[in-house]
């Protein structure tokens, strides 16, 4: 090819490759927008998407019944705040709650709990001081105590004192291990 | 659930095909590269015509093969892909010889397997916080290095270099690659946001490398990771007054810097005339702003601007000749892709399960759009030469395996995201009874 | 993570702004410097395109070459000596010794810079060698050689004449001036490549009143029906300011004040409206403002902001002290007081034609700023018409046409041998003819002299050849 028509043909190419881009990068902001307001719903639905458990409203100290948070379940995501401010991830509007009060992370099995500064509420400790809260332990604020409902079966089972009987390993008494291993556990 | 319709859920949920952009991608891939095979009077480029159909080839195995694996974010995977082809292209339609983009191919080829291996970690990542410490002197161990081993080169010590039988194989830059695990740091030590001896210790990890970063004097790579570790503080803890005492202790730290050290003042000097010496010292960015001016808004056409010998050139400038080539509108537009891709950057990041993904993630997207503002400015005048390089489009290995790495892991996270919400919809059909 | 992603957010938006800031000025810029970029280096795209590309041709507005390549590749310029020398700042040289000159800083355009695919395509198929953009001035070439002409022996200055409606500027005449043939060689004068019209910076003497007026007429009400009295000479702080010639004009309205140039009366208006007003009126009228036209290079004109002393105030009301002007600049302000305070963009370059002989589309620039009020541009051009009808200016009156104008003699220095810079700067009234001039001879004496006269025959030639 002559240096004459490639020069002719880049100078075309110009206008080609700009429209290219525009093309591009409209449909790519179309789409991104697109996308982020999608993204939104799903975080704003359930409060806050990824939920890992819900924690269910023993009582709350409130007599009306209309009013009262008695029966309701807080969904969990993995990791948040829990308070009574706009930037809490699970809010509770609650007197004795404070605005910000508690810090919770989601482990296997388990949620850790920190307090924030000079809060206080009751949860189960571990002999090493950490804040835990399993499979139906009771999380106490003041007047109002939940409870820790996981979602899923392994996180739910890793409380139960069955699931911690399978973990042992089977003594080998007859060929049928897996009968008397399943008795065992029952039974005990 | 709060009454939402679960259809709607699940249309929120799904991931856009993006069909339309794969194929202008893959019809920018193959027409320019083809247009480029002929560049040379009567001979035909046999790399331009191979790659013309090997990098729409690779791009469209990466686009849909991918998807199939993991559910990643596929528009991301193309504004990438797009920024490393304009790369590929831009560097053959410009450099004399047929090497230089051949090697930026091998790179952008390494980097790609660093993508795929970046996805497949933080997938598989679940314990970071063991990693923390090993990382963090990992990091301080390496990029130390080139003050030990390396060689002072424009003015900065910053680089290793393999070397055999005297001539430099590969020229490795630990700043690129310490990004990344600084990122990792800083979000494994931020994320325990309510500890403040965490917190304190990110900070302390960062100004660290910032020191030595100064030892080094690569200025451009101290004030991104500055600038990050500021933000991610912020983000962490919300805390303006300690965000906005550390701001100002970097501003007052530049100032030092300015009457401390001789070169920080030629930097400045530079920048503000550079008429006053251009045949040395300012000729680098008259040349860049020629070029710019010489495109014009449709640029001169693809291979028909100054060529040049010095690959050196496309490592800092390679955005001044882009305009050259493309025009300055075409340049504004690749602006555009990169504020794209930071936008989606920072949806993955609001959608980030745990906050060590989402600080993670933003991380990476922060460090990118910095280093691109700090490049494409200097570029322009807008502000003085840093150093640093335009982020998977300028010439260079280290930047663009380390990007390409760093990438793989956001669109991890992204695919992580994805499962998650894929969960939710399971978990909230089968309380529907739809799923028994 | 709320939290966490409120932070997201705000940092997000932050970067975001960053991006569309750099990305506009990016835009910006390069859109209105990138000509300018492209000649300010050593271009070596510019230099291997000369020796492939044919340059194209630079005419007047009627048509006349000013500068064309010849069929044997050099280049040529007018053909009548006193046409090259008139133009020869404006058009440039091959050596590129004015760099102000069209040659130079339209360098790109000439060569086909923008690359225009059918002019190309044209060029291939008729088999003509590579060419670059003919393009055409709005200089009249006619005009610039009888100023060239007329423009007093042995003085040297600058006359800049524009159409004060259009912006379009019609002779920019520098004195002293050179052959372009002989450029680079020793036949060629000292400073004679410098264009005065766009470089020159003066100290703008009594034309300066006109600012000092409109500060006072929007700033001051009543002001214009008081009375003020000239003793010849009034201290302001230390310094006395004095009246030109020693002359003692007495009790004067505001209108004679500014018709007989009386010093006295516009130091103490600049003194009484003090230093900020009369700041923000000067960069009103596009004082310390950084040009950057898209056809020419204009350097900036000046009024501190940083007055030292009162003196300096007061000396400043009258155009002395630190003030400088552009003689082009001041073309402009007087054609805006003509186009009803609206100050137009100058342009030169009238129409850009590739090979086809389709004309290039171009964005007309339109009008700069607006500089004052329409109401006080009417008043400022009464006063003006009284200046050339009665007072100082009448040297420049053109038979027929009602010229309004002002003079001015500007000190360039404490000894008193050195005669002043004689200024006129003026405009005809007749939107059919609407023509500003600014003259600037310099040591010419008191600007009602030879100042005046030129410019009253720039201006009855220019509506003789031009309309």
């Amino acid at each position: 090819m002559s240096s004459e028509t490639y020069e002719i043909l880049a100078l075309a190419a110009r206008y080609w490759f700009i429209a290219l881009a525009v093309l591009f990068v409209i449909k790519g902001w179309r789409v991104s927008v697109k996308d982020n307001r999608n993204a939104k719903v799903l975080r704003d639905w359930a409060g806050g998407a990824g939920c890992v458990g819900e924690l269910l409203v023993l009582e709350d100290g409130v007599r009306s019944k209309k009013r009262s948070l008695r029966g309701a379940r807080l969904p969990v995501p993995m990791e948040g705040l829990i308070g009574s401010g706009g930037t809490a991830d699970i809010r509770i509007k609650h007197p004795d709650v404070r605005r910000k009060h508690i810090w919770f992370a989601y482990q296997p099995g388990k949620m850790t709990l920190t307090l924030v500064g000079k809060a206080q509420a009751d949860m189960p400790v571990t002999p090493d001081g950490r804040r835990i809260l399993r499979e139906g332990d009771q999380l106490t604020i003041g007047r109002l105590k939940m409870t820790m409902v996981f979602y899923s079966i392994e996180d739910a089972s890793a409380a139960s004192p069955v699931y911690v009987r399978k973990v042992r390993p089977a003594k080998k008494r007859s060929s049928d291990d897996f009968d008397d291993h399943y008795e065992e556990s029952f039974w005990e | 659930m709060t009454g939402m319709d679960l259809d709607t859920m699940k249309k929120a949920a799904s991931r856009s095909s993006g069909r339309t952009l794969t194929g202008l991608l893959v019809l920018f891939q193959a027409t320019a590269m083809l247009l480029l095979t002929f560049k040379i009077e009567y001979t035909l480029n046999l790399q331009s015509l191979i790659l013309a159909a090997a990098m729409p080839a690779v791009s469209l195995l990466l686009l849909k093969g991918l998807p199939k694996v993991w559910n990643i974010d596929r528009v991301m995977l193309t504004m990438v892909l797009f920024l490393c082809s304009v790369s590929i292209v831009t560097l053959t339609a410009t450099m004399k010889t047929s090497s230089a983009p051949l090697t930026q191919v091998i790179y952008i080829g390494v980097g790609l397997v660093a993508m795929i291996i970046g996805i497949a970690f933080i997938r598989k990542l679940k314990y970071w916080k063991r990693w923390i410490v090993p990382l963090m002197l990992f990091s301080l161990v390496f990029i130390a290095l080139p003050l030990v081993i390396g060689d002072w080169k424009n003015g900065a010590k910053n680089w290793i270099g393999i070397e055999r039988n005297g001539e430099t194989l590969i020229s490795i830059q630990p700043s690129e690659f310490v990004k990344v695990t600084l990122m990792f740091v800083l979000a494994g030590f931020l994320s325990e946001r309510q500890s403040r001896a965490k917190t304190f210790a990110a900070v302390v990890f960062g100004a660290l490398l910032c020191v030595i970063l100064l030892l080094e004097r690569d200025l451009g790579a101290l004030v991104l990771y500055f600038l990050t570790t500021i933000i991610l503080y912020f983000l962490a803890t919300s805390n303006l007054l300690i965000t906005a005492a550390g701001l100002c202790a970097g501003c007052m730290g530049a100032v030092c810097a300015y009457f401390m050290f001789d070169y920080v003042k030629t930097r400045l000097a530079i920048w503000q005339n550079p008429w006053l010496d251009p045949e040395v010292s300012g000729y680098q960015i008259i040349q860049a702003l020629v070029a710019i001016g010489s495109g014009g808004a449709s640029g001169m056409g693809l291979g028909l601007g100054l060529a040049r010998d010095i690959p050196l050139y496309y490592s800092d400038f390679i955005y001044a000749a882009i305009c050259e080539e493309f025009g300055f509108v075409f340049a504004l537009l690749l602006l555009a892709v990169y504020v794209i891709i930071i936008m989606r950057g920072i949806s993955i990041a609001m959608s980030a399960r745990t906050s060590f993904h989402a600080l993670l993630s933003f991380g990476i997207v922060a460090i990118l759009g910095l280093q691109t503002l700090l490049i494409v400015g200097g570029n322009i005048r807008l502000i003085p030469l840093t150093g640093v390089v335009l982020p998977f489009i300028a010439s260079g290995g280290s930047s663009m395996v380390s990007y390409l790495g760093a990438t793989g892991l956001l669109l991890g996270i992204s695919s992580l995201n994805a499962d998650a919400d894929q969960e939710d919809i399971e978990r909230a059909e089968w309380r529907d009874g739809r799923l028994v | 993570m709320r939290e966490l992603r409120r932070n997201m957010r705000v940092v997000g938006i932050i970067m975001l702004c960053m991006f569309i800031g750099v990305g506009s000025w990016f835009g910006y810029s390069a859109y209105l410097q990138g000509t300018r970029w492209m000649t300010s280096g050593n271009n070596r795209r510019i230099n291997s395109a000369r020796k492939t590309v044919t340059m194209g041709s630079i005419t007047d507005r009627d048509g006349t070459l000013l500068a064309y390549t010849d069929t044997d590749g050099s280049r040529c310029y007018a053909a009548e000596r006193e046409v090259r020398r008139a133009v020869s700042q404006t058009v440039g040289d091959t050596l590129s010794m004015s760099g102000t000159g069209v040659e130079t800083m339209h360098t790109g355009i000439l060569l086909g810079f923008s690359g225009s695919i059918i002019d190309r395509t044209w060029q291939w198929m008729i088999g003509e060698n590579k060419r670059g953009d003919d393009i055409r001035l709005t200089i009249d070439a006619g005009l610039s050689a009888y100023i060239s002409e007329q423009f007093p022996d042995g003085y040297t200055g600058a006359v800049a004449v524009i159409n004060y409606r259009t912006g379009e500027v019609l002779a920019m005449v520098s004195k002293p001036d050179y052959d372009p043939y002989k450029a680079g060689t020793s036949d060629v004068v000292d400073t004679a490549y410098l264009n005065r019209c766009l470089q020159g910076k003066y100290a703008p003497g009594s034309v300066f009143k006109i600012i000092t007026l409109a500060a006072a007429l929007e700033n001051m009400p009543g002001v214009s029906s008081r009375a003020y009295t000239c003793e010849g000479s009034r201290p302001f702080g230390d310094v006395p300011v004095t009246c030109a010639g020693g002359k003692i004009h007495g009790g004067l309205t505001l209108e004679e004040a500014f018709t007989e140039s009386c010093n006295v009366t516009f130091a103490a208006l600049s003194y009484e409206l003090g230093g900020n007003k009369m700041v923000e009126t000067a960069n009103n009228f596009a004082f310390n403002d950084n040009f950057t036209f898209r056809d020419l290079v204009l350097y900036e004109s000046s009024y501190p902001s940083d007055m030292a002393s009162v003196a300096e105030l007061a000396w400043s009301g009258v155009g002395q002290a630190r003030v400088l002007v552009t003689p082009l600049h001041m073309a402009m302000i007087a054609g805006a007081i003509g186009n009803g305070g609206v100050m137009m963009t100058p342009k030169i370059i009238g129409q850009i034609t590739g090979s086809t002989g389709i004309p290039r589309l171009r964005t007309d620039e339109g009008s700069y700023k607006t500089v004052i009020s329409e109401n006080t541009a009417r008043i400022i051009g009464e006063y003006m018409k009284e200046t050339v009808e009665d007072g100082t200016g009448y040297r420049a009156e053109v038979d027929g046409y009602t010229v309004c104008g002002k003079t001015g003699s500007a000190e360039t220095s404490n000894d008193k041998s050195v005669a002043t810079n004689a200024w006129f700067v003026g405009y005809i009234e007749e939107k059919s003819s609407p023509y500003a001039v600014a003259v600037v001879i310099e040591q010419g004496g008191s600007g009602g002299d030879k100042a005046a006269r030129l410019a009253g025959k720039t201006l009855k030639k220019a509506i003789e050849l031009i309309g």
